[in-house]
């Protein structure tokens, strides 16, 4: 074995570990036949002395002491990061917003309120979503409009009744207040007064010989005075 | 005295107290590691730290093949590695005067009392050899001689053979004596 050859060696021999465990040496050569080198070559000594000099500091520097706080400050990051590990997903907004407020709870508590908060604010929308009336389509009508619209809903057999109602000439016998209520209604679509002369209004008895249009006087008796009646005090009501 | 393992499965079944145990156990260790790999406390606090933070995250992945000891120093090392990988640049700033000053143990970042002392010295001035090898040299340096595993243990850490494991020690032992030999001389 040249020096060459051992000098590439040596650190094997160095190593306890490889010099213990291994007869062969990396590249083929024997470990005796190494020592035998060693043994005869001053230079391959000095080298052999300097490596194991070297193996030797490495070995006996000290290990580096940590700081005494070190253990505790990861023990409490790692239990940090357990508690952020029992808290749900759905809880990480409410954990974002108590660690910004520095406040500490048990995980439990925190998902707890967290999902007493979805389901309040779930039940706040589904309310919202199906519960609530929905808005009638305007087609375009005012705000009085609609309300009138409304008060014909409230009570549309009279007029209806009164449209559909074949005049009668001999029936005279309208009452008064039923003829006021058809007069003050006379903008709608049954405008039973237009152009009634004012003796209608106060003699009733004459009403079906000055008009050819359809009459309060043609509507049974009973049932329009009735009927009329509630429709007038529901816009005496309104007026 | 009760195996890691035991902690081990107690973590994964969610007692974080378990895992206390386990670092008051490793946490000086895995230190030691980072500080030799790092070469600064700051660093190697924080790697520490990092370490057992993923170390805690990923217990579930830990299969009991090898030690827990072993797949801790492996995390570590990832960490270091991580560490160097980001100070990279910042070592481009450290000039050849500032390496040797630190080799001589005359430039530092800290001034304490203990420097004065000859071990302190001489543990500075192998960090600073220790600092000027190449990162994979580094790593089997101090695992070897500072940390005490077998060749089989590093090759497990590293993910290697346990060839390539001599093989660097053999590279980085060479290093070291160039560095180091006008101590001992």
């Amino acid at each position: 074995m040249n020096c060459e050859q051992t000098l590439s060696n040596l650190p094997h021999l160095v190593q306890q570990e490889n010099a213990e465990m291994r007869e062969q040496i990396s590249d083929g050569s024997s470990r005796r036949a190494l020592l035998e080198h060693l043994r005869t070559c001053p230079e391959c000594q000095v080298a052999y002395e300097a490596l194991w000099n070297t193996a030797s500091i490495l070995e006996s520097v000290d290990a580096p002491t940590p700081p005494p706080e070190l253990a505790e400050n990861i023990q409490q990051h790692i239990q940090y990061l357990h508690k952020r590990q029992q808290v749900s997903l759905f809880a990480n907004p409410l954990v974002w917003c108590l660690d910004r407020l520095k406040l500490n709870f048990s995980p439990r508590f925190v998902n707890a309120t967290a999902l007493l908060f979805y389901i309040i604010a779930s039940c706040f929308f589904v309310k919202l979503a199906f519960f609530t009336n929905p808005q009638e389509p305007e087609f375009g009508l005012t705000a009085m409009e609609k309300t009138r619209l409304q008060q014909i809903r409230i009570s549309p057999t009279p007029w209806a009744d009164l449209k559909n109602t074949k005049p009668k000439a001999e029936n005279t016998s309208v009452p008064q207040q039923a003829a006021i209520a058809v007069q003050h209604r006379s903008n709608h679509f049954f405008t039973t007064t237009r152009n009634v002369p004012e003796t209608w209004r106060t003699n009733t008895g004459t009403i079906s010989k000055q008009t050819d249009e359809p009459r309060v006087a043609n509507y049974p008796q009973a049932i329009a005075s009735g009927k009329l009646t509630v429709f007038w005090n529901q816009i005496k009501t309104e007026l | 005295m009760i195996p890691d393992d035991v902690y081990v499965h107690k973590t994964v079944e969610g007692d974080a107290e378990a895992f206390n145990e386990l670092v008051n156990r490793h946490h000086s260790k895995i230190y030691g590691l980072a500080y030799r790999m790092l070469g600064n406390r700051e660093d190697a606090a924080d790697a520490t730290q990092e370490t057992f933070l993923e170390a805690y995250k990923s217990i579930k992945a830990f299969r009991f093949q090898s030690q827990f000891g072993t797949w801790l120093y492996r995390i570590g090392i990832n960490t270091c590695q991580q560490h160097i990988r980001k100070s990279q640049s910042h070592d481009h700033k450290l000039t050849a005067y500032s390496r040797e000053a630190e080799i001589n143990g005359i430039a530092s970042d800290e001034d304490s009392p203990e420097r004065s002392t000859l071990k302190d010295e001489q543990n500075e001035m192998v960090q600073g050899a220790i600092n000027w090898l190449p990162p994979k040299q580094r790593e089997v340096v101090t695992l070897y001689y500072m940390q005490h595993l077998k060749y089989r243990e590093i090759a497990e850490v590293l993910n290697c053979s346990e060839g390539t494991v001599a093989s660097r020690l053999n590279q980085a032992l060479k290093n070291l004596k160039r560095k180091l030999s006008k101590y001992y001389l």
